[in-house]
């Protein structure tokens, strides 16, 4: 997994930033699967509640690997993820495998 | 821009102000508004009092909009005109704070010439009697009775209905304020449906919430489904609107009181007995609910409006535009050539593989397809209008067969395919030289594909190794490739399935012959065997892992095109009915006023479907209007078409394609999702929260 160089606080706040504007990014993608505003999704809700089921997963997952332009390996998110978890931990999931799709292709 | 301020703006322009009212909680001040709105356009009241005027019409004028039970008179003394009578339930009669409104613009009866006019009369002038009455709603409508004793009347407005000029204007105008009002309850419906749903996912019951009951669920999805088909309906009325016209504004003024009735008595039903407490939303919702389907209009009255039309020859589907009308008489040519030798394949329960020749020559099996593969390059609802069309002849089986390549196999290879499997099978399928078939339900279910699917692909050197058996396959029997969807990872779920274009030459892949069904007799629906089948690297289709998630994506289309189908194949019924009983003497007024009422349903579905067609084809943004499509409309056709099979009765026997029609119908609550598993994926998203105001921009 790329971890971001932390030899200049520089590259820390851009990674910081970029992380954020994924985040964003992301969060909008389920938003919209969802037919909803991002506004109205709790980052905090469990993903089981909000309405999300395997399908779901899958529809977002390849909706962010086209958002990105990056080919993401279905398996390894799929290791990740949990009914139990919350909408951030999913999030954050999805960022880190467009993180690992990036790096490799670089 | 607020409502009172937007009268004198476009129509769409002052159908957003009220619904920025009415979610402000107000349905009563749009009441207001609406009858003030109309007095001014009646008059053409520039001078800018824009409260100071409100509307109080007769019933055989309006129909039921602002009707008052009037007898008001007219007389002249001294080279005056006076009012004499009463006018009941005038609505923005009494202002908020207790005022009395300037004017009324009446209806009354000229005793000099025997004449029905439009007058208008002040209510704070002499010899006025104004009540507020005390038990009208919605409260902030200000409903009010006026009694006029010898009131003087403004000379210069007095207008003879008799002019056949001025009875057109009061009827465009009453049709454009019926239009606002249907808009206003339509809003009114939604915040209901919000309001409910917010409840049942708060209240407590049993080990969980009120939301998490499937009745609940699924009621809330028909509330929603119903809901979202009125306001779409409305939507295309008003944005075709150009001239009022009366029978559309009718047309969509019965199809939202009907909504709304069902909705509100369903919903306020899930608040048990706090529904009823004074200090609860939904209590007053009630009345306001109650008020809209009265004001809307008497149904009775409606139908004749309609029934007008229908007389002099126009159907309903002459109500759409003159250019969707010419399409759809291009369309039903097309068909007409084709259609014969359907009926005849029909009839021996197959279709053989030349008939995709013949398809593929008429260029039917590439309707979507881009030019460049050899295809008509048509959007999704131009696709799917030409293949409705079928419909009229009861060609479903037909078009279930080539609905599963156009709907299904194309898109799944022309959005994932490699080059070579687009320049092979794209441009195979759009010539009608291959035919595709879709190789998804299992024998454990075709609905919950995560949990059924246990066809395994194991990959080996060269390829991958596919083992297990597909049910229902579409165009099985007769395919030359077929779209297989594999497990590839146990672990994974839905991110464990694989999609595949094994070529049914393959060998250990094994077309079984076509299943004997009791419907869609020309489709042949198949078993797929593949015991070691092995097919090279090249045969998958996109990425490993994200089968289900295209396969998912595409689903929407086949929902759209079912619901699509559906609702022609509703309207080709009714067609059938009409012609049937049009030999009869007599109708029964029961069934003429039933039959108005389906064909109304059947058009507000048909305008919905093609309406989130052409946005989905926009945005291509998956929410509920694909599984509302599946649910909700579709339950409509098909509960249109049972109620025609029981109103033609015996005569159906001597008519071939009403007996196809009917017996193929049921089918489209179970192919491509049944509805009661829709019902479940978009409750999910309703109670999630998706079934508040739109969110997309495109709006």
């Amino acid at each position: 997994m790329h971890i971001p160089s932390a030899n200049s606080v520089e590259s820390m706040i851009s990674a910081e930033q970029s992380s954020e504007a994924g985040y964003g990014r992301i969060k909008a993608i389920v938003a919209s699967r969802l037919g909803v505003g991002p506004a109205r999704l709790d980052d905090d809700s469990r993903i089981e509640q909000l309405g999300l089921d395997s399908v779901a997963f899958a529809e977002i997952l390849m909706a962010v690997a086209e958002s990105y332009a990056v080919e993401i390996a279905a398996d390894t998110v799929a290791a990740r993820i949990t009914p139990v978890m919350t909408l951030r931990d999913l999030i954050n999931a999805f960022y880190m495998s467009v993180e690992c799709a990036q790096s490799d292709r670089r | 821009m607020t409502i009172d301020s937007s009268v004198g703006h476009s129509l769409p322009e002052r159908v957003t102000a009220i619904q920025n009212t009415v979610q402000g909680l107000s349905f009563g001040a749009c009441v207001r508004s609406i009858a003030a709105g109309l007095a001014q356009q009646l008059l053409d009241d520039d001078d800018g009092h824009a409260n100071a005027v409100t509307a109080a019409l007769s019933w055989d004028l309006s129909g039921g909009l602002f009707a008052t039970n009037s007898s008001i008179q007219l007389i002249r003394c001294d080279g005056m005109q006076l009012a004499i009578g009463r006018a009941e339930h005038v609505p923005a009669l009494i202002e908020t704070g207790g005022t009395v409104t300037d004017r009324v613009l009446l209806t009354a009866i000229d005793i000099q010439s025997s004449e029905q006019v439009l007058v208008v009369a002040s209510a704070r002038g002499p010899g006025c009697n104004v009540h507020a009455e005390p038990i009208a709603f919605p409260q902030e409508a200000g409903f009010g009775r006026v009694d006029f004793d010898h009131t003087p009347v403004d000379v210069a407005t007095t207008r003879s209905l008799a002019d056949p000029v001025w009875h057109a204007r009061a009827v465009a105008c009453i049709a454009e304020a019926r239009l606002l009002m249907a808009h206003a309850t339509i809003e009114l419906a939604q915040r209901v449906i919000e309001v409910t749903v917010d409840h049942v996912t708060r209240r407590a019951f049993r080990s969980g919430r009120l939301a998490d009951l499937q009745v609940v669920r699924h009621r809330l999805v028909e509330a929603t489904g119903r809901a979202r088909v009125a306001a779409e309906y409305a939507w295309s009325v008003t944005d075709d609107w150009g001239r009022a016209d009366p029978a559309k504004g009718a047309a969509v003024a019965m199809c939202v009181s009907t909504a709304i009735n069902e909705i509100g008595e369903s919903c306020a039903q899930l608040f048990g007995g706090s529904g009823y407490l004074t200090d609860n939303w939904i209590s007053s919702a009630r009345d306001d609910i109650a008020a809209a389907g009265l004001m809307l209009g008497d149904p009775d009255r409606l139908r004749d409006c309609l029934r007008d039309n229908l007389s002099k020859g126009q159907t309903l589907p002459d109500l759409a535009s003159s250019e969707r009308a010419a399409d759809e008489r291009d369309n039903a040519n097309l068909w007409r050539e084709v259609a014969p030798e359907v009926a005849r394949w029909d009839a021996k329960s197959t279709l053989p593989r030349e008939a995709y020749t013949l398809f593929g020559r008429a260029g039917l099996t590439g309707l979507t397809v881009p030019v460049e593969y050899g295809g008509q390059g048509l959007e999704q609802w131009q696709a799917l209008s030409i293949l409705r069309e079928a419909m009229r002849f009861g060609l479903a089986g037909l078009c279930t067969s080539i609905g599963a390549q156009t709907a299904i196999a194309l898109p799944l290879l022309l959005a994932h395919g490699t080059k070579q499997q687009r320049e092979t099978y794209v441009r195979g399928i759009a010539s009608g030289e291959l035919v595709a078939g879709v190789a998804l339900t299992e024998d454990g279910g075709g609905s919950d594909l995560v949990t059924t699917v246990r066809t395994w692909a194991e990959p080996f050197e060269s390829g991958w190794v596919i083992n297990g058996q597909k049910a229902f396959v579409t165009n099985g029997p007769i395919a030359d490739v077929i779209l297989v969807l594999a497990r590839t990872n146990r672990a994974a779920g839905a991110l464990g399935m694989t999609l595949f274009a094994v070529p049914a030459h393959t060998p250990g892949c094994h077309r079984l012959p076509p299943l004997s069904m009791t419907v869609l007799h020309s489709s042949p629906t198949g078993r797929v065997v593949l015991q070691d089948c092995r097919v090279p690297r090249d045969a998958l289709v996109g990425s490993i892992g994200y089968g289900l998630a295209y396969v998912s994506r595409v689903l929407d289309v086949e929902r759209f095109m079912v619901a699509a189908l559906a609702v022609a194949a509703a309207s080709a019924c009714l067609e059938q009915t009409r012609d049937c009983l049009s030999v009869e003497h007599r109708i029964d007024p029961h069934i003429a006023a039933e039959l108005i009422d389906a064909h109304l349903e059947v058009e507000a579905c048909d305008r919905f479907v093609e309406r989130v067609v052409k946005r989905f084809a926009a945005s291509g943004v998956t929410r509920l209007d694909p599984l509302i499509a599946k649910s909700t409309v579709v339950d409509l056709a098909q509960h249109t078409i049972r109620r025609c099979r029981q109103i033609v009765g015996a005569r159906v026997l001597s008519r071939e394609v009403l007996q196809r029609l009917v017996a193929d119908a049921a089918v489209f609550s179970v192919y491509g999702g049944t509805s009661e598993t829709v019902r479940d994926a978009a409750a999910a998203l309703i109670v999630g929260g998706a079934a508040g105001p739109m969110e997309s921009s495109d709006e």
